[in-house]
């Protein structure tokens, strides 16, 4: 088979059309570096499903060639429900959940005729950015085991920079596509609110949450965004736009660089964002300082509306319909206190009660309505933005991927919010119901640094486009973990 | 409360976007410093917020959370400082509004597939324990 590990979707397809390789091949491949793989990223691998539908690729590729997805192998991160194959959403709460029907994007791509090898690790209910909250367990970085991969989808990441497979399903609330993406050297897709369907997709904020790509190129994202996006009739939030264009010639950009995005930045990663600032340059774009005034208030508008909207979400876990039930309740009460008491963990409970507080009686103006308005003035800092540039270029994270404890001690007795600050360049735009991408843009340390490419609402086909333009003059994209 | 205008000093480390060191220690003298108002939370007001979100916590679990939620409150206070007079919440970050579907039938509950994942049911109920003696 003339396939390498890390071959691209491209490259997959163009082996599947040639007959250099099949798609049983491609799954057993996969999968039996999946087996061998000591990062945690999945928390389940559907092997036989997998090889008999590669089985049935290959057999629609004898008969009317290869074309979209088919027998190109991916994963989707667990907070997908897929019929007949448990999704836990890392959660214990979920730990034997059968859903009894598919997201709309597992049924988009299974469609497409993408191969399912299984399920990935993540912060559980995508709380998280280091997926050290998974009760499945931590997952390791593909570039040095003793750090993160970041958080929520850390283990679609994971997975995608090892080479396990080509291309995972993510979710982005506040920055969980974007940060494991940077984190782990791969490219990670955030769409515009409402661009692909949330149907089927284990609910944490509904106004944020947000299913996206994850891959080894900006091309290859292009590619998935296709097969995923989409008005769905079963989610009343997503947007009746039409199919992403494939126009957009990516020359002569106003590309805004965020002035408050600088101060205390790692000067290593913030060197990254320099020099990709400067490939823009060369490529004829025009570089122009912004400001997004309200950028200091974003993490904590942020985490009011997200935690009030999962406590909302997360009070239909009572231990009655489906999910964990604690033993033997003396009543209803008990019932319900119990099963959840149980069933989340240490961050879970921390975001509903945050929620439950912000939302609560004499507080729920001081809070909730406040953030809501804070959200407006964030999201109107980008339109105000963008009235001057086309693009913004920031930085994805503060810092590389972080060692494992070092920001939650498994104790719990560390601040939880020095996490949050992990998501203080991606909340931003999550608020703003902006798409933005991360893509690789260096190396600091021998670690990946990311950057993220940020457009007006709907506008992915111009930074997808200007992404591929970096990913032809840069290689930071193919740089791929030691062994 | 807070009403909206009421003026909250923002802790230093939050009035630009400061990246804080992965190390414990140095961000807790800092918010420590920096904090000299906000809510504090007490013991009435923690079980209060439990009992609403249905959650029940041994002793040592509670305190931890108490100290958690108490330096969570302290970042969402830090909100307060901004003025956000005749601003109008947003509930949808697109401004949408709900596509309409034509009003049709088209989902039949299958309630014997459903509940198939449920922990107790008994001739197509949900049992728990009894609440009517």
């Amino acid at each position: 088979m003339t396939v390498g590990q890390f071959a691209t979707i491209g490259e997959i397809r163009t082996a599947l059309k040639s007959k250099a390789a099949s798609a049983v091949e491609l799954a057993r491949d996969h999968l039996d570096r999946i087996a061998l793989s000591e990062l945690n990223s999945f928390v389940t691998v559907c092997e036989d499903d997998a090889l008999a539908a590669a089985g049935e690729a290959d057999r629609q590729i004898a008969r009317q060639g290869q074309s979209g997805l088919l027998g190109v192998p991916i994963a989707h991160k667990d907070v997908f429900c897929t019929a007949g194959v448990r999704t836990t959403c890392g959660s214990r709460m979920l730990a034997e959940f059968v859903p009894p029907y598919d997201a709309t994007v597992v049924t988009k791509l299974r469609d497409a005729g993408a191969i399912m090898l299984g399920k990935t690790n993540m912060d559980e209910f995508a709380m998280g950015s280091s997926n050290e909250n998974s009760h499945f367990g931590s997952v390791s970085n593909p570039w040095d085991a003793n750090r993160v991969p970041g958080g929520s989808s850390g283990g679609s990441a994971a997975a995608v920079a090892a080479g396990l497979v080509p291309a995972a399903t993510a979710t982005d609330t506040g920055g969980s596509i974007r940060q494991p993406a940077a984190l782990c050297g791969i490219s990670g897709l955030k769409p515009t609110y409402g661009r692909v369907s949330r149907y089927g997709m284990v609910a944490f904020a509904s106004s944020l949450d947000q299913g996206g790509p994850m891959a080894r190129s900006a091309e290859d994202l292009r590619v998935l965004l296709h097969h995923m996006e989409g008005h769905d009739p079963l989610d009343s939030t997503s947007a009746d736009t039409g199919p992403t264009p494939h126009e957009a010639d990516g020359i002569g950009l106003r590309i805004g660089i965020v002035r408050e995005y600088g101060q205390d930045l790692d000067a290593r990663l913030a060197a990254t964002v320099d020099e990709a600032a400067a490939v823009f340059e060369r490529l004829g774009h025009e570089r122009l300082d912004i400001s997004l005034p309200h950028t200091a208030y974003a993490t904590a508008a942020y985490y009011v509306v997200a935690s009030a909207e999962a406590s909302t979400n997360l009070s239909r876990y009572d231990g009655v319909r489906y999910g964990h039930r604690a033993e033997s309740p003396v009543d209803l009460d008990d019932l319900y206190a119990r099963s959840r008491s149980e069933g989340f963990g240490a961050e879970v409970k921390r975001r509903i009660l945050t929620g439950t507080y912000a939302l609560s009686i004499g507080y729920y103006d001081a809070y909730y309505r406040k953030a809501q308005r804070l959200r407006r003035l964030v999201r109107q800092d980008f339109l105000d933005a963008f009235a001057a540039v086309d693009l913004i270029l920031a930085p994805s994270t503060p810092s590389t991927a972080f060692e494992k404890g070092a920001l939650l001690a498994p104790d719990e007795t560390k601040d939880p919010t020095v996490m949050y600050e992990q998501d203080i360049y991606t909340v931003p735009v999550s608020l703003a119901g902006l798409p933005a991408l991360s893509v690789p843009c260096g190396i600091v340390d021998g670690l990946p640094a990311g950057m993220q490419l940020i457009a007006p609402h709907f506008g992915e086909d111009r930074l997808l486009a200007l992404a591929e333009s970096f990913q032809r003059e840069t290689d930071w994209h193919q740089r791929t973990p030691a062994s | 409360m807070f009403k909206s205008g009421d003026n909250v000093e923002v802790p230093a480390a939050r009035k630009g976007i400061v990246r804080e060191p992965p190390s414990g220690a140095v961000v807790v003298t800092s918010r420590a410093a920096a904090n000299t108002s906000g809510t504090a939370l007490d013991a009435d007001l923690i079980d209060k917020l439990m009992r609403l979100a249905a959650l029940r916590l041994e002793a040592q679990e509670r305190e931890l959370l108490k100290d958690n939620l108490q330096k969570i409150v302290h970042l969402i206070d830090t909100m307060q400082s901004a003025d956000t007079d005749g601003v109008e919440p947003l509930d949808h970050p697109l401004d949408g509004v709900q596509p309409l579907r034509p009003d049709r039938v088209t989902e039949a509950v299958d309630r014997e597939r459903f509940q198939q994942i449920a922990p107790e049911v008994r001739d197509g109920l949900y049992l728990v324990p009894r609440v009517v003696e």
